[in-house]
Order: structure tokens, then C-alpha cells, then sequence
């Protein structure tokens, strides 16, 4: 090996960049072991949460969260939100694309009257899976 | 003597321990880092406007995504022993270069979903991990492609005489073959559309995109004269021309399969529809073969096929 030769090296921005990178490389292989081995066979599972209701101009709006603590991702959610009783049953809805696993994903209903005085009953209809 | 200072221990231990094949200055290190920025995304960006592809991050299981992540440094250890660029390079310089690679496409897959809206601090950790690698991968390659291709012509290690024949031997060509299908094939096997061309494609049409598939193969490599083609396709017998085609399209058709595999496509599917996706997607993807193969080691050869 000639001196030129024994010359060559990574500079210190070089070895700083692979460092910073081989730091990355192995936490990103470890938190996908960890996830797989941490793995749940289940399908999802969804629960929805309805928030604080807010009126305005004779509107009921209502935030609804829909999580998915099961073990699979969730698409096409259909959530619906039901206030009243009866002949006085007012219904509303939306759809999520996808609800992933470990995941939440927000919508708001909205009825067309002022509905402060009601419960609100709060489900998921139906979903697909990927 | 003069005793070694620690410094002096350390790096004496590095060149003990690695042989490398260059040495640059700090300001040609942020040139070379910048055309690999600029390779990464040149590469990546449609992944980063395709839903389905952030989409899998989330769909797929993690086991899957680390499979990805595990071929994904094979190809950028493949890719960098045998381009242009790291022909002298030792097998722990390709490595050093594969991880800082694959460290970079992390950053800027990360990067740009978060500009993106794509990720974000309400996400949850596993979501945004499986996003994360799986637009990051072809952008780590991308970014080995635009180190190795996008610099001047003399900003780069020469590589040593004697080993231009091996390189241009014919499984290192196929290896760079592999490459580029990659590249071409990570944009698409993601999106609806193959499933769909899939579906309306009776066999008699599947059979004129195989042709045409090998058609291009051919048009690549003996007609069009393409940069490269002189010096990197085998020629001189009809064996070796057809050789050259079947091979390109065989790994084109492999690799087709592997990403439909991969992205979940062939799930539950009956073999003859598993057939008519690989078909449909080895069509761009053979491009990279061919195509692609020429360009990801375009280091100066203008001369044309015959």
C-alpha cells in the first residue's frame, strides 16, 4: 500500500452522517422487530367516543373519535350518531376511509336543530378490511 | 519514534480495519450528499402523492414492512458494488454507503410526509413508522442512484483497471437490471390502477403486453442506440441477444411479482389473475431493466449499438 493509498478516509462529516444514519438504521429495524413480535392476530377493534356538543345558530354539532385498538386496520368505517326516540329520532353519520390499528381519526355529526337537552347514542355500523 | 497521539490510534485503527477507495474534502462530501438529496426525490416523489403507497404503511403488518426494509439494503448493497461509482470500494465501504443511504432516505421520507401533512404529532407511533420506511426505502435507493449518477463526470472514484470486464460481466449486469426494475417498480405496484388493467385484460391481451414488454427489452438494447448499449449489452449472436432479452424481461417479471407479493395483491387470488398482474406490471417495469439499467451506470460510453 503506497502513502496515497493509506491516505484515504471518510472524512469527519462522513463518519458524523454515517453515525447519525447507523443510529437510525438499527432503532427503525428495532421498532419494526418489536411491532412484529408485539403482534396481534386480532381484527380491529373499534370504539367511538363522542366529545363536548357545540350549538350554533340552532345547529347541534357534535366531534365523535373513532379508535381502533385491535390488531388489524379498519376501512370504510361507517359511524353513526343517533339523538332522540321514537318518532322524534334523528339520525346522523359519516365514513372514514381507514381507522389503522393503534390509531384514531376524528369526524363531527351535524343536526339541523338545537338539540342540547338529548343523550346522544354513538355506533359504528359496519367496516371492511383491506 | 515518536509516540501516536489517541486521535492518530483511531484513525489508524479505521484504516486497518477499512480499506477505503476515496478521500474527500468536506465541501465535496455536501456536493456529493446534495445530489443524493436530489436523486432521492427525483426517484421517490410520486411515492410521496400516492395514497395507496402511505397507505400500506398502516395496512401492512410490521413484520411484512421489515422484510421490505431487509431487500431494500440487499438491492443498495447490490446497487453499490456494482455502479459505476464504487468499483474499487470494499465490501464494508459499500456497507458504510448502503446504511448512510438508507439513514438519509429515512430522514427525507420523514421529511416530506410531515410537510406533507401525511404525518403528523397526532399519529399514532406504529402508523407513522410504517409510512416512514415504506416511502423511505425507494427513496434510499434513489439516493444511492443520484451519489453515484447525477455528478460531474470526474467527481467520482474511477474505479480500478481490470475489473471493467467483470463488471460488465453478465450477472453483475443482471444485478444492476434488478435495480432498476425496483425503482420502476416500487412507483407503481402500490396503485389501483394494476389491479384494475389486471381485471379487464382477457389473455389474448396479456399476451400482446408481453410482447410488447420484450419488444421494448429489444428496441432498448440493439436498436435504439442508447448510451451504454455498446459496451454493456453482450452482442455478437442471436444467442446472446436473446440471452440478453429473456433476462432482462425475466427480471422484470420477478420482480413484478415480488412487489404484487409484498403489497398484498396476490392475497387469496386464483394463479391465473396472480399471472395477469405480474404481466401487467413487468411492462414498466422491464423498462427499468433495460432502460434503466443503462442509465443507472451512464459513465460516458456514446457508443452505439450496432
Amino acid at each position: 500500500m503506497n502513502s496515497s493509498e493509506q491516505q484515504k478516509s471518510k472524512n469527519a462529516l462522513e463518519w458524523a452522517v454515517f453515525g447519525i444514519s447507523l443510529m437510525l438504521v438499527i432503532a427503525t429495524f428495532g421498532m419494526l422487530i418489536v411491532a412484529a413480535i408485539n403482534r396481534s392476530e386480532t381484527a380491529a377493534r373499534l370504539t367511538v367516543i363522542t366529545g363536548e356538543p357545540s350549538f350554533s345558530d340552532g345547529r347541534t354539532d357534535i366531534p365523535v373519535t373513532v379508535k381502533n385498538v385491535g390488531g388489524a386496520t379498519a376501512t370504510d368505517v361507517e359511524v353513526r350518531v343517533r339523538m332522540g326516540a321514537g318518532a322524534a329520532l334523528q339520525e346522523a353519520g359519516f365514513t372514514l376511509d381507514f381507522v389503522p390499528r393503534d390509531a384514531s381519526r376524528k369526524g363531527t355529526v351535524s343536526f339541523q336543530n338545537d338539540l342540547r337537552s338529548l343523550v346522544p347514542e354513538c355506533r359504528i355500523v359496519g367496516y371492511a378490511e383491506p | 519514534m515518536k509516540p501516536l497521539a489517541a486521535d492518530d490510534k483511531v484513525v489508524s485503527f479505521r484504516e486497518t480495519m477499512i480499506a477505503f477507495s476515496h478521500s474527500r474534502t468536506t465541501d465535496e462530501s455536501m456536493r456529493e450528499y446534495g445530489r443524493g438529496i436530489a436523486g432521492g426525490l427525483m426517484f421517490s416523489i410520486p411515492l410521496f402523492y400516492t395514497a395507496e403507497m402511505w397507505q400500506s404503511g398502516f395496512i401492512l403488518q410490521p413484520g411484512r414492512i421489515l422484510l421490505f426494509a431487509v431487500a431494500t439494503l440487499g438491492i443498495l448493497l447490490l446497487y453499490n458494488r456494482y455502479s459505476g461509482l464504487r468499483r474499487d470500494a470494499s465490501f464494508a465501504e459499500v456497507a458504510i454507503d448502503s446504511v448512510e443511504e438508507m439513514g438519509i432516505g429515512l430522514v427525507l421520507a420523514a421529511g416530506m410526509l410531515a410537510l406533507t401533512g401525511s404525518i403528523g404529532l397526532d399519529s399514532a407511533p406504529v402508523e407513522s413508522l410504517g409510512k416512514i420506511v415504506m416511502e423511505a426505502m425507494t427513496t434510499a435507493v434513489g439516493v444511492s442512484v443520484g451519489t453515484a449518477q447525477l455528478g460531474a463526470p470526474d467527481d467520482g472514484d474511477k474505479g480500478e483497471d481490470g475489473e471493467e470486464a467483470e463488471l460488465d460481466a453478465y450477472l453483475p449486469q443482471t444485478a444492476i437490471a434488478l435495480c432498476g426494475a425496483v425503482l420502476f417498480a416500487a412507483n407503481i405496484a402500490p396503485t389501483d390502477e394494476v389491479p384494475i388493467i389486471a381485471n379487464q385484460a382477457a389473455p389474448l391481451r396479456l399476451l400482446a403486453i408481453a410482447g410488447v414488454s420484450l419488444g421494448i427489452c429489444a428496441l432498448v438494447f440493439y436498436f435504439a442506440g442508447f448510451r451504454g448499449a455498446g459496451k454493456r449489452v453482450a452482442r455478437g449472436s442471436w444467442f446472446l441477444a436473446l440471452r440478453g432479452v429473456a433476462t432482462s424481461y425475466a427480471v422484470g417479471l420477478a420482480t413484478s411479482a415480488a412487489f404484487l407479493a409484498f403489497f398484498g395483491r396476490f392475497d387469496g387470488e386464483p394463479l391465473f389473475h396472480c399471472l395477469a398482474l405480474t404481466v401487467v406490471l413487468a411492462l414498466p417495469t422491464v423498462l427499468g431493466a433495460s432502460a434503466g439499467r443503462l442509465l443507472l451506470q451512464s459513465d460516458g460510453d456514446t457508443s452505439s449499438s450496432s
